[in-house]
């Protein structure tokens, strides 16, 4: 029985669903969008999903736990000033990449325990943190953009183009440094959802909070473990952008923090928390950024909201449907 | 009417007291729980029992008293000290993630590592599956998700779990609710086997028709205290029956 078969594929590899959407908008795009199959257009896609990307995969891991983070946008756009500032003062650009990255996981870090302590939902803390966080780099700079002055390998090492001096090839001109961390940290972190201990309570603490307690899983821990594990992402992604675009300015990461939770739940990560892969998350930012660059070859970019909105939809729809007829 | 016995009891609580702000929970509890047995904690609902039961397996201490576990007095303040020291509880409806596979389950908290902090997922489903079939239940894959199993099967994961961690004591707080009643006389059998295999067992339910074949000796609570203490030749179902309903001591059979 076809139908037997296809709801056994779909409990052994759920993310099927958004794969096979995925696969079809790159064939529409491909057809009707100018230039759109090309290695260069593909390039540009990694690249533009690289940085939503890499917070996301920190988004889906802290969604799996149970938890949420909607100041992703505000702490990214001030990781980038923490660097630039950090720079500006003198401080060799490798510690200033640490200091970014601690910076940002701490304040991941206390995101978790705002949540955790004070029993606060984490969707009103962080909301907190994403107005605290914009607001002081608005106040710090007063708004005004700042720009860094530093320049060097280390930058180039973290966002850079790998291939620069190496290649006259037009069509690698566009890679980056963030296209290829991406899928390390991808791989990374899938590794240690699935098969290690940690993720196997990330997942118990987001499915079942008082059966993991029960069973002696540090809940605790492990949610605000969560949530410093996507602060030094968020870190890591605001330092390899200042090395792309050497400076920090107000308006970045906007509406960075729904795209996030949008790629997540496309990917077929529960909102509810328990469920959700990185895998899934990765095809979700790759889903929405093949949207987003197919719609400017065929210039309609003002069709990427509205259409993002209609694919969420329908893609909690056809999750929830694809649950129920799991086995 | 008091049972009397002489080996060492594996539990004993001395008047043991627990507020919750005004509320007086317990009441200043004295029992004492015998290895080898079935002791059943039977009572009405707010009775005591389940806060009894969670000082037992760790997730609260007493307010006042003292609670001596294994011949030690014992402060736990969660349950995974309790894990520890040997106490197995198996919990009403929140024993299982039921979006996680039965071997996940099985090891949570307790995982088996190849190193490196690798998971040993093909040892943890072999095991699983082993420690489910000594219980007499059949499962095709230790990779399904909890959530397609039924109630009946869920129980006895739940239990062959406990047991694999080779408990001093087994606490089981109404394994049977909600539960059919052919799949609570699988429950009812493995817990008969659990008494086999020398593991002490306290079963707290309000069900006594259930309990009674298989329970050893019956602790009663009513309003926080300790209203029955008595071995099973001592009552028939219906005076502990009576005894909860009414509030009152069990009176004499004659």
């Amino acid at each position: 029985m076809p139908g037997r078969q296809f709801s056994r594929l779909v409990s052994r590899f759920p993310e099927i669903g958004v794969l096979l959407v995925l696969i079809g908008f790159l064939g529409l795009f491909s057809i009707i969008g100018r230039g759109f199959a090309s290695t260069n257009t593909m390039i540009t896609i990694l690249v533009g999903a690289a940085e939503l990307g890499t917070i996301a995969i920190g988004v889906s891991i802290l969604m799996i736990a149970g938890e949420f983070d909607i100041s992703v946008g505000s702490v990214y756009c001030f990781s980038t000033l923490i660097f630039c500032v950090a720079s500006n003062l003198g401080i060799p650009t490798p510690a200033c990449f640490l200091i970014t990255l601690a910076a940002c996981a701490g304040i991941g870090c206390c995101n978790g325990m705002l949540t955790v302590f004070l029993g606060i939902p984490s969707f009103i803390a962080t909301l907190g943190a994403m107005l605290f966080w914009r607001g002081l780099h608005g106040i710090l700079t007063e708004g005004a953009d700042v720009s860094l002055k530093e320049s060097g390998a280390f930058l180039e090492f973290l966002g850079g183009n790998p291939l620069a001096s190496s290649t006259d090839s037009m069509t690698l001109q566009s890679l980056k440094m963030t296209a290829i961390w991406f899928p390390i940290f991808a791989i990374f972190f899938h590794v240690l959802l699935q098969k290690t201990r940690f993720g196997n309570h990330v997942f118990a603490t987001g499915g079942n909070l008082n059966a993991a307690r029960n069973a002696g899983v540090k809940v605790t821990k492990t949610k605000i473990l969560s949530f410093t594990i996507l602060g030094a992402l968020v870190g890591f992604t605001g330092s390899a952008n200042v090395a792309q675009y050497r400076g920090s300015t107000g308006m970045l990461g906007e509406y960075l923090e729904l795209d996030a939770i949008a790629a997540c739940v496309v990917g077929g990560n529960l909102l509810m928390g328990g469920r959700g892969s990185i895998l899934g998350t990765v095809l979700g930012v790759l889903l929405l950024q093949v949207i987003r660059t197919g719609l400017v070859t065929i210039g309609d970019a003002y069709w990427y909201r509205p259409l993002t909105g209609i694919i969420i939809v329908v893609a909690v729809v056809l999750n929830t449907f694809i649950r129920k007829h799991q086995e | 009417m008091k049972a009397e016995h002489t080996s060492a009891p594996i539990v004993e609580l001395i008047d043991v007291k627990k507020r919750f702000g005004r509320v007086n929970a317990l009441r200043g509890v004295n029992c004492k729980f015998y290895r080898g047995q079935i002791t059943a904690l039977v009572g009405d609902n707010g009775a005591g029992k389940s806060t009894l039961t969670k000082i037992l397996c760790g997730v609260y201490p007493p307010t006042k008293g003292r609670f001596v576990f294994d011949g030690q007095d014992r402060h736990w303040t969660n349950p995974v000290e309790a894990r520890e020291a040997g106490i197995e509880t198996v919990y009403q409806d929140l024993a299982l993630v039921e979006s996680m596979s039965i071997a996940r389950n099985f090891f949570l908290g307790k995982e088996i590592k190849k190193g490196l902090g690798i998971l040993d997922h093909k040892k943890m489903a072999e095991v699983a599956l082993k420690g489910v079939r000594d219980l007499g239940i059949e499962l095709p894959d230790a990779n399904r998700n909890v959530q397609f199993l039924s109630g009946g099967q869920r129980k006895s994961i739940a239990i062959a779990r406990s047991l694999h961690f080779k408990p001093k004591l087994l606490i089981l707080d109404e394994p049977t609710a909600a539960l059919s009643i052919k799949e609570s006389n699988i429950v009812l059998r493995h817990v008969e086997e659990v008494r086999e295999r020398g593991i002490p067992v306290i079963f707290i339910t309000h069900n006594i028709h259930l309990i009674y074949p298989i329970a050893d000796r019956f602790i009663l609570l009513e309003q926080g205290q300790k209203i029955g203490d008595v071995d099973k030749n001592e009552v028939t179902p219906d005076q502990l029956i009576e005894s909860i309903v009414t509030g009152k001591e069990i009176r004499d059979a004659n």
